[in-house]
Parts: structure tokens; C-alpha cells; sequence
């Protein structure tokens, strides 16, 4: 265990008491909190407070065992403060004399954050120039606090668990120690380094991301560690076309880690197209309204990395980009204001250039459904809500009229539709539809008989959302699963209360 | 006065004329007047909306980033709005999110916030 991890293990005594009932406990996830369908689920809710209660953060509730669906009272905490101070063995200093680097434990520069794992719980700030800092975030379980010094060639980052948080704490000094370095060299099969790269640690146990530092003119990088497992990421320039490269590192107590990483091929191919409508007019891009062209490396050969790589079609409709030799899938996007689909399509690129040709973006076309509550009325005012499955997941959303009809504008690619009643009785009913008979993978099912679609009974999520006795109005209040999963969505009314009900198919969409 | 006064007095009937009460966003997170700290990899953006009208159109837009399509309206009892998420991009720094609300009859309401990507996010 490193130095940092024993003094915050020491200090977390003080945050043991207080604790909500309903916190958020990993301890507590079961299987036996309620059934849908026959099925045990547990539930989470995720609660965003609004204006209407300014001094309360977001954060997540999972019902305790055995908990009935109905009738809940949820406790939303209100925040307490976690404050601390980071010095370092190697340090920039940031306040008082200068000090010769290693002769004295000094305020570093670091960005600070907190998560917490299956949660929307957290934040994140700097600290100031005597290295304090302070963080408001709701009381919980298995918080994680990353600290990223702005040196990352001098000084380690450190992730501090927090096994329990119930009222203020103060985590008093954090010390980064010296750490080790981890070196190596970054080479194309050319002998050049990919320009603008950059390096950084990701530490295995928890997923914190370590600062990046970018490559020098040869390739070259240096972080340091404190001894662990680590998975070193190797990251092309934003919006360039070298891939994201990964390696599982080992670091112990010794002299360092040396680890070169083979960038693959420098050569770059031009793969070229041209966006069209259905008539094969060329689709134009505005300044704010650009039709967009997404290029996801699916296979590369020689290459132990992934790559996205996007750019935008001119105002003829053209689109270029460099790629990587291997196999691509290419997807066309419309703004949203756009009135046509997206489209996809898988290609492989050679050796030579390749010209896809025309690209056809299909119109979105009207779809229409009769959809009625479980006893077969019509459900009036019930909101329908479709998003696209992949691509940028916009969505499209009408009411049901008064006769039952449902019409959408949707685009030939498949949606995830959520009907969302109005009246009670009826569950929010989820179902995947395919308007353009694409026979795309959605992961999911694909309703084939879309023409009458009945809402399903489901069952009642309910309760009052509580801070301090008092009631908290108007927070939106999202239901998942343990596994985060979407289940529906609530907006708490003048007195706290919530009511929705849901059926047994979570979102596809998280 | 008193040619002012010949003729038939004539009062035309009166037309009873439904005013038109434009859509107003309630509550929001964050507040009105606060900033869009993009402190968690995503952010959760909502709005609250009072209106007669079921059919509300809502318009998300992150400037120089054009109208945000992801939004998902919300509808909860007597209660609608519509909601955001919002990821954490480096280039949102400095920019404004709003969301304009309109009604059946284009009667609006809007709500803005200046976004602030923390350092350590960049």
C-alpha cells in the first residue's frame, strides 16, 4: 500500500457517521429489492435536483432489500464538504520561495475528483495555491478521489477510496510520492512518432485516468507511477488519424518500466465519397449545419489500437479522409435539422486510394401506429419519444391524438420508441421499430407489427423524494437497475411525490 | 355635438378572443442565471414548462455547435419539460447552451447558461 492510501485509510473514520438509510452501498446490491415479470430486480434512482432546491446535488438511491416500489420515502442528502491539501516530494511550486525540487514537501498543482461508481454522484475542482482544495458532494458509499498533479513527468497521480462518506471530511495532506518513472518510445513502422500524440496511465483497479503528456519530436515519453497495474493509453491528436493505443503495464518497487509501443503504418490511404439525397442532389453543409462523416476502424491490420476518425462533407457534398489500411465502417450524419437519414456502410480500404462514390441519405419518411392503454383505449396524450439506435442518437418525439394516433417524421434507420402515458394505468412501454427496414443489428428486438401498439400494465415506481423532512419539488428522477440500466423517467411534484409506472425492458439506450 | 349624435347608435357585438399564454420554463437545473460546470463526464440538463398546450416544441443548442438533437422531452403527470445530456467536450468551454420552448401558436420562452469545462477536464 502506498503512503497516500494509508494516511486517507486512517482519516476515513470520520466520515462514518451519519450515514443515509439510503445511500448508495455497493454492499446493498441484490437481486430481491421488487420483480418485474417475475424477475428480481433491484432498482436505483437517480435524482437531479432543480432550482426549486438549489443546495442539493445530484445523486443516486438504491432501494434497500426487500423494499416495496410503492410508497417510497427517499432521503436526498443534502451535500457535505471533502477538503484536502496536496504537496509533493518533486514539486512546481505554487506558493512561497522557490524550493529545490525533492527537499521538501510542497503545495503541487492538481485537478482533484471525486466519483462514485454506479452513481451520478461526484465533481471536480482545482486547488489553490497553498495545494487545498474542496469538493461538495451528496454523503455515499465507495467514493473515489483522483488526484492529477499538472506535472506529470515529476509526480505520480493517486486515487483515494473512500469507503464510506457520511458527513464532512478532511482528507488533510496528500502526499504525492516520487513514484516511478515509465518510459518508452512511440514509433511508427517509418521510424517517425505520430505527431502530437499523447501518452498517459489509466490505472487498472478503478479506471482513473492519469494526466497526459505529449510525445516529443522523437517519440518519446516519461510519466510516473506509484507500483501497480496500469494500462498504458498511447492517444492520436483530437481530431487526427492516428489510432488509440493500448498496453497492460505492470510497475513495482523498482528502477522504472521501460515500454516502446509500436504505432504501426505511417502510409495514410484516401478514402473519398460524396453525400447525396434520394434524387442524387448533393447534400450541402452549412457552417452550423454540417453533414457529418464518421470513419470507425473496425479491423487494422498490424495494429492493436482503434481509431475514429470524423470529418464533414463541403459544400458540394464531398468528403475525404486519410485512413488506415483495414476494414471501416463509414457513417453519414444530417443535422438535425436536416430532413434526411443517416446512413452506414462497412467498406474495406487497400493499399490505394478508394472512391465510395455516391453515399445516399434516404428522406425520413412519416410513420404512423394506433396506439391504445391495456384495455384497448385510445391513449390519449401519451408522449412518444423515438431515438436513433447508434449514430448521434437524436430523437424524435409527437403526441398520441385523440383518436389513438401516433404520427412521427423518423428516419430510415432503426429507433427505439418509449411511450409515455398520460393517463395512469399504463406502464412506459418501450419497443424497437426499423421505419426503414434497414436490417441493421440493433442489439435488440425489432417489433415487426408496429400498426397497433397496446401499452403495457408494468408496475408502479412510487414514493416522496425528502431532504431534511422537507419535500424536494420538481426533481427529475430517473429509475435504473443495478446496472444502470434506464427503466423510466419521473419529475417529483410540488410535495416531493413521484409516480410512474414501468415494464420490464430497460432502455437500450444508457 | 349634436350632428355627432344622428344616425343609429350601433355597438358591434363582442368577439370573445382567447389570449394566447406563452410557455414558461419554472424550474431548471442548473438555475436560471447559473453556469453549466461540465464537472462529471456527462451533464444532466433539464427544464421545467408550464403551458395549456400538450405539443411543445423545444430547441437545444450549444452556440457554434448548432441545435443539440439528442434532447428527450419529458412528460409526468401534469408536469412537462424536456431534458439534456450533455457531454464533456473541451470546445464547449466558454460556450452558451439555451433551450427555446415554443407553443402550438410560437409563443416562446427561453433559458441560457454559459458552460465552464473545469481545467482538469481539458
Amino acid at each position: 500500500m502506498s503512503r497516500t492510501r494509508i494516511a486517507i485509510a486512517a482519516l476515513l473514520l470520520v466520515g462514518l457517521a451519519g450515514c443515509a438509510d439510503y445511500a448508495l452501498n455497493k454492499g446493498e446490491y441484490t437481486m430481491d429489492s421488487g420483480t418485474l415479470d417475475g424477475e428480481s430486480i433491484a432498482l436505483r434512482l437517480d435524482v437531479y435536483p432543480s432550482d426549486a432546491t438549489p443546495d442539493l446535488e445530484p445523486q443516486s438511491v438504491l432501494l434497500e432489500d426487500g423494499a416495496s416500489w410503492q410508497g417510497l420515502q427517499v432521503d436526498v442528502a443534502p451535500s457535505v464538504r471533502v477538503s484536502g491539501r496536496v504537496t509533493g516530494f518533486v514539486a512546481s511550486p505554487i506558493a512561497g520561495d522557490p524550493v529545490v525540487p525533492g527537499s521538501a514537501d510542497v503545495p503541487v498543482a492538481a485537478a482533484i475528483s471525486m466519483v462514485q461508481e454506479f452513481s451520478v454522484a461526484g465533481g471536480a475542482t482545482e486547488n489553490d495555491g497553498a495545494g487545498e482544495f474542496q469538493l461538495t458532494v451528496p454523503p455515499g458509499s465507495d467514493y473515489r478521489v483522483e488526484i492529477i498533479p499538472d506535472e506529470p513527468a515529476l509526480l505520480p497521480f493517486a486515487v483515494v477510496d473512500i469507503v464510506r462518506l457520511g458527513g464532512d471530511l478532511d482528507l488533510g495532506d496528500v502526499y504525492l510520492d516520487y513514484g516511478v518513472p515509465v518510459w518508452g518510445q512511440v514509433l511508427q513502422d517509418d521510424g517517425q512518432p505520430p505527431r502530437g500524440a499523447t501518452a498517459r496511465l489509466v490505472d487498472a483497479a478503478s479506471g482513473a485516468e492519469g494526466p497526459r503528456v505529449e510525445l516529443d519530436g522523437e517519440g518519446w515519453y516519461l510519466l510516473r507511477a506509484t507500483p501497480g497495474d496500469y494500462e498504458l493509453v498511447i492517444a492520436g491528436r483530437e481530431f487526427g488519424n492516428d489510432p488509440t493505443l493500448r498496453r497492460s503495464i505492470a510497475v513495482d518497487d523498482d528502477d522504472g518500466v521501460r515500454l516502446d509501443v509500436d504505432a504501426g503504418p505511417a502510409a495514410r490511404v484516401v478514402v473519398e465519397g460524396r453525400l447525396v439525397d434520394e434524387l442524387g442532389e448533393p447534400l450541402r453543409s452549412a457552417d452550423v449545419e454540417p453533414y457529418r462523416v464518421r470513419l470507425t476502424a473496425q479491423d487494422l491490420p498490424g495494429v492493436n489500437g482503434s481509431l475514429v476518425i470524423e470529418t464533414q462533407a463541403n459544400s458540394g457534398g464531398l468528403f475525404e479522409a486519410q485512413v488506415i489500411e483495414g476494414t471501416w465502417r463509414i457513417e453519414a450524419i444530417p443535422p438535425y435539422e436536416g430532413l434526411v437519414s443517416p446512413v452506414a456502410r462497412t467498406v474495406e480500404v487497400g493499399a490505394t486510394a478508394l472512391d465510395i462514390g455516391d453515399l445516399v441519405l434516404p428522406d425520413r419518411q412519416l410513420w404512423s401506429a394506433l396506439v391504445v392503454d391495456p384495455q384497448g383505449a385510445a391513449a390519449v396524450g401519451a408522449l412518444a419519444v423515438a431515438r436513433e439506435l447508434g449514430f448521434d442518437h437524436y430523437t424524435y418525439s409527437g403526441t398520441v391524438g385523440q383518436d389513438g394516433a401516433l404520427e412521427l417524421d423518423l428516419p430510415a434507420v432503426p429507433v427505439e420508441l418509449t411511450l409515455t402515458p398520460a393517463a395512469e394505468g399504463a406502464a412506459i412501454t418501450r419497443l424497437i421499430i426499423d421505419p426503414g427496414g434497414t436490417s441493421e443489428d440493433t442489439g435488440g428486438v425489432v417489433a415487426e407489427d408496429t400498426s397497433r401498439i397496446e401499452l403495457s400494465v408494468g408496475v408502479e415506481v412510487a414514493g416522496a423524494l425528502v431532504s431534511d423532512e422537507e419535500p424536494v419539488p420538481f426533481a427529475l428522477v430517473e429509475v435504473r437497475d443495478a446496472l444502470g440500466r434506464l427503466y423510466g423517467t419521473a419529475i417529483s411534484d410540488e410535495e416531493g411525490q413521484f409516480q410512474m409506472r414501468v415494464e420490464p425492458t430497460p432502455s437500450d439506450y444508457q | 355635438m349634436v350632428a355627432a349624435l344622428t344616425g343609429c347608435p350601433f355597438v358591434l357585438p363582442f368577439i370573445e378572443v382567447e389570449e394566447n399564454v406563452p410557455p414558461a420554463i419554472t424550474q431548471s437545473s442548473p438555475g436560471e442565471d447559473q453556469t453549466l460546470f461540465m464537472e462529471r463526464e456527462q451533464e444532466v440538463v433539464f427544464v421545467l414548462v408550464q403551458d395549456d398546450d400538450l405539443e411543445l416544441d423545444y430547441v437545444w443548442v450549444i452556440d457554434g455547435f448548432g441545435v443539440q438533437g439528442s434532447a428527450t422531452p419529458i412528460q409526468a403527470g401534469s408536469q412537462v419539460g424536456s431534458q439534456l445530456v450533455v457531454e464533456r467536450l473541451e470546445a464547449y468551454d466558454g460556450r452558451e447552451l439555451s433551450v427555446t420552448v415554443y407553443d402550438e401558436q410560437g409563443a416562446s420562452d427561453r433559458r441560457a447558461w454559459p458552460i465552464e469545462v473545469p481545467e482538469s477536464a481539458r
